[in-house]
């Protein structure tokens, strides 16, 4: 793998629950540095799309690649593939009996093997980092949906990913809470992450994506730059999905 | 040469079989039937005991005396828990055919006791359409059998349903007469005894059925006996008008035997308690996080054993653990039993406490280790597990107090812990109004802290 492979790439994926068809002939890939948005309505498979590429997903068929590996492989490949993806979920998923230092600290330990003492190091800069100097020792009942999404977001940068994959994660937020979520991604981008979020947050999604796909019934419908999928978008769909979002924002 | 050889070789074999002279002669008792033998503290006392202890002493052997509830004593005694049974049990037809009996030591016949306020009942015919209390499996049953249309009902002991008789909810009730005699002298003011004898019935020793050897022996010892009055003397001392340890005893002296009895009995109660869930806590656990798994071959065994265990009920686990196990050749002493059936019970509870709280956790907890990069048992001890305990407290708080009152069920197997140990002491001081109370604060004593300790535990965590 070159720095110009892409990060993901994937061919022809279907996903079917007994009946229901999640993804239906899906084919993308990103390259490294790219920040794709996905959006499409609730169901349209977005999120299915992001659990096959870490594996929490398998394919019913087609093939996915991610950082030359496959997620759908051995579980022991899959768990050294997942080292290198970090997951962002729209409801954090915190583990809730540990501090937020701890949170952050504990697969740098356990997964990697790193000593204690540069274990907490790294989590404490990476807490600096989203903004929670100082909030290492605190209990998560104690901070608001806001902070915890960015202790998850710091969680996930602890194993020093490749690519973060981004699950709605403003979406469970008050709206006054979005914006200091949306930041710290900012920041991400600046930084040239690799990265590929789900979101409804249409103006973040032109301010920063390269590339934005739409997605309905489990099928990419349209994708290309933001300014022309989200100011001038070819297809119907598309055009309706979007007058509905932007109506409600 | 054959000839000679064989009596030789039976020889050989009968001593091999034989226990040799100085063990122990092992003698099963329900002590819970004064005068004939019930427990004073932990002295066996009664008719019954101190004829046994003379009969093995004759022989040259050591009596050592078990406890045990007559509805198993047959059962522990056929599975060679004990060498003899000696219970005031009549001879039967029905048990000849089962056991060999030694010559008779006592002659009784069923007597029947009813309220002083109430009719008399006389007859058999008078207590047609009434409720008749008895000790389950005693030969008053067949006493009763002869006349259809009384309703018969059994109790656990008889003090049980002497009271049950004072509390107006039954007409009467039937037992071996001294043992009537002695109960109502001692404490039941309100009863006395009606008419004359129902039976003539025989006390004998029992033993297993190819034990002949052995009943021949003690026959032999019980002659010796008689022919030198001590038999008489011990009747006298036991039956007759002013026969010793009948009578009113002042209060301070009954608490004196019961409350360290009792100490004794919570002592059992508690280790059988704890030990069995110390010991089913790392099975339980097991058993869960193999009910779990994703591959059926490891799930389903789990399964099977957890429903199975839960689907039956500890009474019949007990019994199949002391009592079936002998018969695949698997001997277990009181103490092994019990806790290896009380270990598989609560296991299996345990077990289903910790997969009601693994699953009880979001799966995006699960989901959320893995994307990290943890493996599913890395994910488990981390992430799931630390989790799980706190909220699998409260419920596994419950399991031990169920356990703990659960312990109760071992006095089939003859050990003797809280409950068994109230019956003993109302059995031998026929005072059931002071001493079942008293039970019942020892139990609380017991599972008080034991709910204390888990609200603290939980509001600690809770703070968190």
């Amino acid at each position: 793998m070159t720095a110009h492979d892409p990060v993901v790439s994937i061919r022809n994926l279907h996903k079917r629950y007994h009946h229901v068809t999640a993804l239906d002939d899906v084919s993308l890939e990103i390259s490294p540095g790219e920040v794709v948005v996905l959006i499409g309505p609730s169901g349209c498979g977005k999120s299915t799309l992001l659990r096959c590429i870490n594996g929490l997903e398998r394919p019913t068929s087609g093939t996915v690649i991610v950082c030359g590996q496959s997620p759908t492989g051995h579980d022991r490949d899959v768990n050294l593939l997942r080292r290198r993806v970090g997951m962002v979920f729209q409801h954090f998923h915190l583990f809730p009996h540990l501090t937020a230092q701890e949170n952050v600290a504990l697969a740098p330990r356990h997964v990697l093997g790193l000593a204690q003492a540069e274990c907490e190091q790294r989590a404490n800069a990476l807490l600096v980092k989203v903004g929670l100097e100082g909030r290492g020792n605190t209990y998560l009942q104690k901070l608001s949906g806001g902070q915890q999404q960015r202790v998850a977001i710091a969680r996930a940068l602890a194993m020093e990913p490749e690519l973060m994959l981004f699950d709605e994660p403003t979406s469970a937020l008050d709206p006054e809470l979005v914006g200091e979520v949306l930041s710290v991604m900012r920041d991400l981008v600046r930084d040239g992450m690799t990265m590929c979020v789900v979101t409804h947050e249409m103006a973040f999604a032109r301010e920063v994506a390269h590339r934005v796909m739409f997605m309905d019934h489990g099928r990419i419908v349209e994708e290309g730059p933001p300014d022309q999928v989200l100011e001038s978008p070819r297809e119907a769909r598309t055009r309706e999905f979007l007058a509905r979002v932007l109506r409600t924002q | 040469m054959i000839r000679r050889v064989l009596p030789v070789l039976a020889l050989v074999l009968l001593a091999s079989v034989r226990s040799p002279a100085d063990a122990p002669l092992v003698i099963g008792t329900d002590a819970t039937y004064p005068p004939l033998e019930f427990m004073e503290g932990s002295a066996f006392r009664g008719f019954d005991i101190d004829l046994g202890t003379a009969i093995a002493r004759e022989m040259g052997r050591e009596p050592q005396w078990v406890n045990c509830g007559f509805d198993g004593i047959l059962a522990a005694l056929e599975s060679g828990k004990f060498d003899l049974v000696m219970s005031a049990l009549t001879i039967t037809e029905e048990r000849r055919r089962a056991l060999s009996f030694s010559e008779p030591y006592y002659t009784a016949g069923q007597a029947l006791a009813c309220r002083k306020d109430a009719r008399r009942l006389e007859t058999l015919g008078d207590l047609v359409g009434k409720d008749v209390g008895i000790q389950i499996n005693t030969t008053a049953k067949e006493a009763l059998r002869k006349r259809p249309g009384i309703r018969i009902r059994e109790y656990n002991s008889i003090d049980l349903a002497l009271l049950d008789l004072q509390n107006g909810n039954l007409d009467a009730v039937m037992t071996d007469s001294p043992v009537l005699r002695y109960m109502l002298k001692r404490s039941f003011d309100d009863l006395r005894m009606t008419g004359s004898l129902f039976t003539e019935e025989h006390y004998g020793i029992a033993a297993r059925k190819d034990s002949s050897a052995l009943i021949a022996e003690v026959n032999a010892a019980m002659r010796r006996l008689q022919d030198r009055g001590d038999l008489d003397r011990l009747r006298a001392k036991w039956f007759g008008d002013d026969s010793q340890g009948v009578g009113r005893r002042p209060i301070g002296e009954i608490l004196r035997i019961v409350i360290p009895a009792l100490v004794r009995a919570a002592l059992v109660t508690v280790q059988l308690t704890f030990l069995s869930l110390i010991l089913g806590l790392p099975i339980g656990l097991l058993m869960a996080l193999m009910r779990l798994n994703r591959h059926r071959w490891v799930a389903i065994p789990a399964t099977a054993y957890v429903e199975v265990l839960r689907g039956t009920p500890l009474l019949v686990q007990l019994f199949a653990v002391y009592y079936v196990l002998p018969s695949a050749g698997i001997q277990l002493g009181q103490w092994p039993a019990a806790l290896l059936a009380f270990t598989l019970n609560s296991s299996a509870y345990v077990a289903e406490i910790f997969r009601a709280g693994i699953q009880s956790l979001d799966t995006g907890q699960m989901e959320a280790a893995r994307s990290l990069g943890m493996s599913y048992g890395l994910a488990m001890k981390l992430v799931i597990l630390p989790q799980a305990l706190h909220r699998v407290l409260p419920p596994l708080t419950n399991e031990a107090i169920a356990l703990l009152k659960d312990t109760s069920l071992v006095s089939v197997i003859a050990m003797v812990e809280l409950t068994r140990q109230g019956q003993q002491l109302t059995g031998a001081l026929a005072i059931p109004m002071v001493v079942w109370p008293l039970v019942g604060l020892f139990y609380l004593a017991l599972t008080l802290p034991l709910t204390r300790l888990a609200a603290h535990l939980e509001r600690r965590w809770q703070t968190k």
